[in-house]
């Protein structure tokens, strides 16, 4: 019995000293994930490899989207455009924004970083092939699934719309829900990461 | 007087009618590389009788679709609508992440700052021309408007 109590004092310490190391914690307006993200290696323009890593100790947000999306894609890159807006010269050089296309039959590598750079030149589109893809979203939680026979488009493609934010030192930091897209909340995540 | 009472409601039936009035009509300016782009507006009924939007259809586009946004579970889904019921005295949003036009197959590229005819085709009330804004996107354009 006594071991009990030992054990539930430890419990309420710990969930005391958890509490708090948490308000200790920078405040974020994405959710806070903090966990190693996943090394993908994927094609841009020219069928040039491009991988996570490569971006280490750069800030880079994530993107999965496809460009025969016409509402929710574009809104997001957009919001991620005047976000890269709202930061100086010096923050701006070490962010990069990718889009990786979760519609890799129809967008080429040459296709989706076209897309990307029409909302910032600096953007960079991402394809690869199907088991490539499947593969890159299914360690990012994101989730897509073609739709057929509902619009003379062709097919369309159901898809998660969260922004990933990537520290550093490449690890998965921080997620954007979609009524957290915003512009000047993202930017302001940028600047605290920045910082430290 | 029931006749009067009688004849009063049948004339107020008879002249009872939907009064569409679009707003705030805009086109998604997208990537040269796209081949669609969404129409976004406001249908507001100011009549006393519901109406339904049947159709779009615009210049720009080879087909014009009507769709909708869903969040479920976290996915966004694009789904086709059939028509749209724009209910007597309410208005009706088109807006991004929800109901919104699609422009399939464009045969020209809508640039920012330019008109695009949008036809609407309501159940009673005809058809409505609307012309829409591009608007643009992206830091450049921004850019461009805050020096002018």
């Amino acid at each position: 019995m006594r071991k009990f109590y030992l054990m539930l004092a430890f419990l309420v310490l710990g969930v005391y000293l958890g509490s708090c190391e948490s308000s200790k914690k920078e405040k974020f307006n994405g959710t806070l994930l903090e966990q190693p993200a996943y090394d993908f290696e994927l094609k841009t323009a020219g069928d040039r490899k491009v991988k996570l890593s490569d971006f280490r100790g750069k800030l880079v947000f994530i993107f999965f989207g496809y460009t025969h999306c016409p509402d929710v894609c574009p809104a997001a890159l957009q919001n991620l455009a005047k976000m890269m807006n709202q930061l100086d010269k010096e923050e701006q050089e070490q962010v990069q924004v990718i889009m990786i296309s979760v519609d890799p039959e129809r967008d080429t590598p040459e296709v989706a970083d076209k897309y990307a750079k029409f909302f910032n030149p600096n953007f960079l589109g991402l394809s690869g092939s199907e088991e490539e893809i499947k593969k890159v979203t299914k360690e990012y939680k994101a989730f897509y699934k073609k739709v057929e026979g509902q619009s003379a488009s062709g097919y369309l493609v159901d898809h998660t719309a969260y922004i990933y934010l990537i520290d550093k030192s490449g690890n998965l930091k921080l997620i954007y829900s979609s009524s957290k897209q915003k512009p000047e909340l993202m930017a302001e995540d940028v600047k605290k990461l920045l910082e430290d | 007087m029931r006749l009067v009472l009688i004849l009063m409601f049948v004339v107020a039936v008879a002249f009872a009618k939907p009064k569409i009035v679009v707003e705030e009509a805009w086109v998604r300016a997208v990537p040269p590389v796209s081949t669609m782009s969404a129409a976004f507006l406001e249908i507001e009924n100011k009549g006393d009788e519901n109406d339904t939007l049947l159709k779009v259809s615009s210049p720009i586009a080879e087909i014009t679709e009507i769709h909708t946004t869903i969040m479920d579970e976290g996915m966004m889904k694009m789904r086709r609508l059939e028509n749209v019921a724009i209910p007597a005295g309410k208005s009706v949003d088109f807006k991004p992440g929800g109901k919104h036009i699609m422009l399939i197959n464009l045969k020209k590229h809508p640039k920012p700052g330019e008109k695009v005819k949008l036809i609407l085709e309501f159940e009673k009330s005809g058809k409505v021309e609307v012309e829409a804004t591009v608007r643009g996107m992206g830091m450049m354009e921004e850019h461009h408007k805050s020096h002018h």
